[in-house]
């Protein structure tokens, strides 16, 4: 059988057992989501113009969140040393740990559209603003699976990676926002946002790819 | 690597080996000789960049005696910022492939003297700024990759100043977050371009008149002082920052001899 | 405008040497906690050197010469334990 999806199996199903991660992290995007509608009187004001930004904002805060501990697991039961000393390529363990962080991230993702859908009476769920989602969850997710075993043994990790993570992805920040405009038929630039967020995502996969056996080669 | 063909590969090597020794006999002696060039020719260039911005170089007809800023500020954002950050780059690029610490202090070095200029490069701006525009900042698509750039590297900095100057863990993770940022500036350049420029609260630049010769000349004399000036202020840092390194591993030999 | 200009133009060029100035201090103060840091380093190895070597004479003169221990040698291994003791 495929290594990468025996991976992807075990860590679907660790993330599934352990209930109290993602939960957590569903939690605090649904908090965020409330707090944006108080902070800026979601209720009152013409809302379109705002969504887009609200909704990424909770989205890469999410997801900083929730794949700053993405190889928490390994590294508190030394299992990241067995992996290495395994005959899987560290390529490999990274696509599996990224894809399983991109599906947990997407199925949040898909329940805040949903509230969202519910909570401010705006069409979410159509095809093109679900593929902007998809296509940015999956740039943003390469590149934070990548930096988060950056921070792993540093100390002051929890307080660091959000400061190196979140600068890098300004782009993607500006590109996925954009895009959501777009697609929610707000007038915006003629700028071809969705190409930016392909390039990037295309960019951050393909640097993770490269670097990831750098960084916990030993 | 070719097991048909055992000549290439010999040759291969010799050539580069060729061309190294050549590039390193021709840079070793200036190298060597850094703390005297440097420091001298930083010296009177500086001098010479400032008596021209000053006083030599001509009044800009629209903008005034502001404009002489733009000395300090150009270069101070392309040389001074970029090269700096393409140096530590290459110096990661360099410790990852060569796990020689030495190279992780030349890019921590080269990060500081980069977000050293960049600071310069924003304040200088924000000065000139607020006569010309009337406003010290505006969200211009320049003015905020700037911006994205100071915030990489200083989080860089902070992340590599948790961990011990020896630390190779963290220096090989950190030296991979450079790269990252830096092909990541491209992304950020287009990304806020994009999103400023064409949008509807556009700030129109002066379009200037041709530019004399004595500015340009003015403006040569002051890539020079800075390029010196970086080259002087990286060469010192990386050059304490491996001082640092080699004190933190005699510490730790001593402390293993004290145990046992 | 004019002395406006003229303010903002010396206050740009104050920041830069300022900033400069300020940066290079800030180095040398780094540059002298290293100096000290080398200065302590070099008292440790000189003493754990000296302790060393004696307390490794201290052995192979007693092993060579066991009942023949000189004072002077007695007093410095008297010193290396003490000191030894003190590292622990």
């Amino acid at each position: 059988m495929n290594p990468m999806l025996t991976l992807i199996r075990k860590d679907l199903q660790l993330t599934w057992r352990d209930r109290s991660n993602w939960l957590s992290a569903l939690s605090f995007a649904c908090i965020s989501l409330l707090i944006y509608s108080f902070a800026f009187d979601l209720v009152a004001t013409d809302l379109k113009p705002l969504l887009p930004g609200v909704l990424w904002t909770t989205f890469l805060f999410v997801g900083v969140f929730a794949s700053s501990q993405s190889f928490q697991r390994e590294w508190d039961s030394d299992v990241l040393d067995a992996l290495m000393l395994a005959p899987i390529s560290p390529t490999a363990i990274y696509l599996g740990k990224a894809l399983t962080n991109v599906i947990s991230l997407l199925a949040i993702e898909l329940v805040l559209l949903l509230l969202s859908t519910m909570l401010f009476d705006t069409a979410f769920l159509t095809a093109e603003l679900i593929l902007v989602v998809v296509i940015g969850t999956i740039g943003y997710i390469s590149l934070t699976t990548l930096l988060s075993t950056l921070g792993t043994r540093a100390r002051a990790r929890s307080m660091l990676f959000p400061v190196l993570a979140l600068p890098l992805l300004i782009p993607l920040l500006i590109a996925g926002v954009r895009a959501s405009s777009a697609a929610m038929d707000e007038p915006i630039g003629s700028a071809p946002w969705i190409l930016l967020l392909t390039v990037f995502a295309i960019w951050s996969t393909a640097s993770g790819l490269l670097l990831f056996p750098l960084a916990v080669k030993r | 690597m070719s097991a048909t063909s055992p000549d290439i590969p010999e040759a291969r090597p010799s050539r580069l080996q060729a061309l190294f020794t050549f590039l390193l006999r021709a840079v070793l002696p200036v190298y060597q000789r850094r703390w005297v060039l440097l420091p001298a020719l930083t010296g009177v260039m500086m001098m010479a960049m400032l008596v021209g911005a000053v006083l030599a170089a001509p009044r800009e007809v629209v903008e005034g005696d502001v404009q002489r800023l733009m000395y300090l500020h150009v270069p101070s954002a392309t040389i001074g910022t970029y090269f700096s950050f393409l140096i530590t780059a290459v110096a990661s690029a360099i410790f990852l492939m060569s796990r020689d610490i030495r190279w992780d202090a030349v890019a921590r070095a080269a990060a500081t003297v980069g977000v050293l200029f960049t600071i310069f490069t924003l304040a200088t701006g924000a000065i000139w700024g607020k006569p010309i525009w009337g406003v010290y900042w505006s969200w211009d698509a320049r003015l905020t990759s700037t911006l994205v750039l100071l915030l990489i590297y200083t989080a860089y900095l902070l992340a590599r100043s948790v961990a011990g100057p020896n630390d190779e863990q963290a220096a090989r993770y950190t030296a991979i977050f450079a790269l990252v940022g830096f092909l990541d500036i491209p992304l950020i350049h287009f990304s806020v371009d994009w999103w400023r420029t064409l949008h509807p609260q556009r700030i129109i630049f002066n379009t200037r008149p041709a530019v004399p010769n004595e500015m340009l000349f003015v403006l040569l004399v002051a890539f020079l002082a800075i390029t010196f000036l970086m080259l002087w202020l990286i060469a010192l840092r990386s050059d304490s920052e491996q001082l640092a390194q080699r004190t933190d591993r005699m510490r730790m030999y001593l402390d293993q001899r004290g145990n046992n | 405008m004019e002395e406006n200009a003229l303010e903002f133009l010396f206050a740009g060029f104050a920041v830069f040497w300022a900033g400069l100035f300020i940066y290079l201090v800030l180095l040398q103060i780094r540059l002298r906690d290293i100096q000290q840091e080398v200065a302590t380093l070099e008292e440790r190895l000189t003493e754990s050197e000296n302790t060393d070597t004696s307390y490794g004479e201290a052995i192979s003169t007693s092993e060579s010469t066991a009942d023949s221990t000189t004072p002077n040698e007695l007093s410095k291994r008297d010193t290396t334990t003490n000191a030894s003791s003190r590292d622990a």
